[in-house]
């Protein structure tokens, strides 16, 4: 995975969390608690996971979701999906 | 044992004419039409005749804080913020409100209708139909969402109830949440109706020529001859309703008292109403109030502007009043609000209690030959000593809903 690749993931899911779910991009850190900080609830989850599978063809399990606690924990596990990120491989 | 007496100590509106409730009453004083034309009506992939509707226009919708947003499609919105104004109309004290003695009682013809669009869309374009489904796609959707999500965004613990009788859904709901108040199960109601409009359910009104096909300047035209059909309209009209006694203890503010309730079936057809079963309706809501049919000084119908609706309800009128007390409709102003409508025409009642005068049909000119001989609020209303009204509201499905309401 290089370095862009890496940091074109952190803009993509950063723009995501912006339009889902109308933050600033100042609140969107790596150390970021989904719940906690961010005010996140379960069914933005689900709205999350919705379309990390929609728009970047994230095909993670719902283990893998359980496992996500930070928004540092979204950029891993989609560099760990990375083979299938088709919008941001193109 | 004594029942409770019912007050309303809170009214919110969200309408064609305004977005609060003295707005409303300014618009419907002066003779304004809240009925627009409806320029992206004419795109011909929907296919529809009609060309008025009556939406509620600059609503912003990001007013309202984003957790609670995403579960609502515009229905809830409209009802949430007509709510929020009722609630803080009454000053009902925060303890009250967060109370298991307050409830929700709340009306509509669909739930999201836009979202029901949208997920049509989303399936159509991708060829997938979960393609378009979210967490919230059922939350927006539910015949219940307005009670839901008042309960949830005012944190109203106590029982959720939801009319969901088209046209007859407002009135039905601010009916029930009365009831629910008499058999002491609660001591306060936030009660009404609401709708959104969508292409689609123009289009439904549309395929059984139950539309207008006229301009906004002269349509609906309730109980006229020439009346052409509904405008499909938009709303949500909001009620605070509690026990009399604790509202007069906590000095509050009281618009009228309901004081009789009545909704049947006309168990005959879906559609064609029954002059019957519409007289029987009110005959129930004055038996329910203790009252005889002279105690009523006016009657608020239904008409929406129907050739057969508006006849079996003014032949209904003329049963049971005769043809002396004074009859108005408020759909010539507003449209046809579907599950907003009997709310919102409930708060016009109340303008009319205040003003102690009639607001009169705006379009109606003349009635038919076969109609009903009622004595119709001519044009610029009528002053009058107004001390106790009956509404109505009727609906496919063959529901009728009546309401008694007195000046305190």
């Amino acid at each position: 995975m290089s370095i862009n690749n890496a940091d074109h993931i952190r803009r993509e899911v950063n723009k995501l969390f912006i339009e889902l779910f109308e933050l600033k991009e100042e609140q969107l850190t790596p150390e970021s608690h989904l719940f906690n900080d961010l005010g996140l609830d379960s069914l933005d989850a689900i709205d999350m996971a919705i379309r990390f599978k929609r728009d970047f063809n994230v095909q993670a399990t719902n283990d893998d979701f359980k496992q996500i606690q930070t928004l540092g924990d979204i950029y891993a596990m989609i560099e760990r999906y990375a083979p299938s990120l088709t919008k941001i491989a193109t | 044992m004594t029942m409770p007496r019912v007050v309303i100590t809170g009214v919110g509106i969200m309408s064609p004419l305004a977005h609060h409730y003295e707005g409303l009453l300014e618009g419907l004083r002066a003779g304004r039409s809240g009925i627009r034309l409806m320029p992206s009506w004419a795109e011909p992939s929907l296919g529809l005749r009609t060309r008025v509707g009556a939406p509620v226009t600059e609503f912003v919708e990001h007013q309202i804080d984003r957790k609670l947003r995403r579960n609502m499609s515009r229905i809830a919105m409209l009802a949430m913020c007509a709510s929020e104004q009722a609630i803080a109309d009454s000053r009902l004290p925060p303890e009250a409100l967060h109370s298991e003695r307050t409830g929700v009682s709340y009306g509509s013809s669909f739930g999201g209708t836009s979202t029901i669009e949208e997920l049509f869309a989303s399936a159509q374009r991708s060829g997938v139909l979960s393609q378009g489904i979210g967490s919230s796609t059922f939350l927006k959707m539910m015949p219940h969402t307005c009670a839901a999500n008042i309960a949830i965004s005012f944190q109203i613990p106590g029982r959720i109830l939801a009319s969901c009788v088209a046209c007859a859904s407002g009135t039905q709901a601010v009916g029930y949440g009365y009831e629910s108040i008499k058999l002491g199960v609660v001591d306060q109601v936030i009660c009404g109706g609401a709708e959104e409009l969508t292409p689609s359910v123009a289009a439904i009104f549309d395929v059984l020529g139950a539309t207008s096909i006229g301009t906004p300047d002269n349509t609906p035209r309730p109980f006229d001859a020439t009346r052409d059909g509904i405008a499909v309209g938009e709303g949500a009209g909001s009620f605070v309703l509690e026990r009399m006694d604790l509202a007069l203890a906590r000095g509050a503010r009281i618009y009228g008292e309901i004081c009789g309730f009545y909704t049947n079936n006309d168990a005959s057809h879906m559609t064609n109403p029954s002059v019957e079963g519409l007289a029987q309706c009110m005959r129930g809501a004055l038996k329910a109030a203790h009252l005889d049919a002279s105690a009523i000084d006016y009657i608020n119908a239904h008409a929406a502007g129907t050739i057969a609706g508006d006849r079996a309800e003014s032949l209904a009128i003329e049963k049971v009043f005769g043809s002396q007390t004074p009859v108005s409709s408020m759909k010539g102003h507003l449209g046809h609000l579907m599950g907003a409508a009997g709310a919102i025409e409930t708060a016009a009642c109340l303008g009319m209690l205040a003003d102690q005068r009639l607001y009169p049909t705006l379009n109606f000119q003349s009635a038919g030959l076969d109609e009903g001989h009622i004595a119709h609020v001519t044009p610029g209303g009528a002053a009058i000593p107004l001390r106790t009204l009956i509404k109505n509201s009727f609906a496919f499905g063959g529901v009728n809903a009546s309401l008694i309401i007195q000046k305190m």
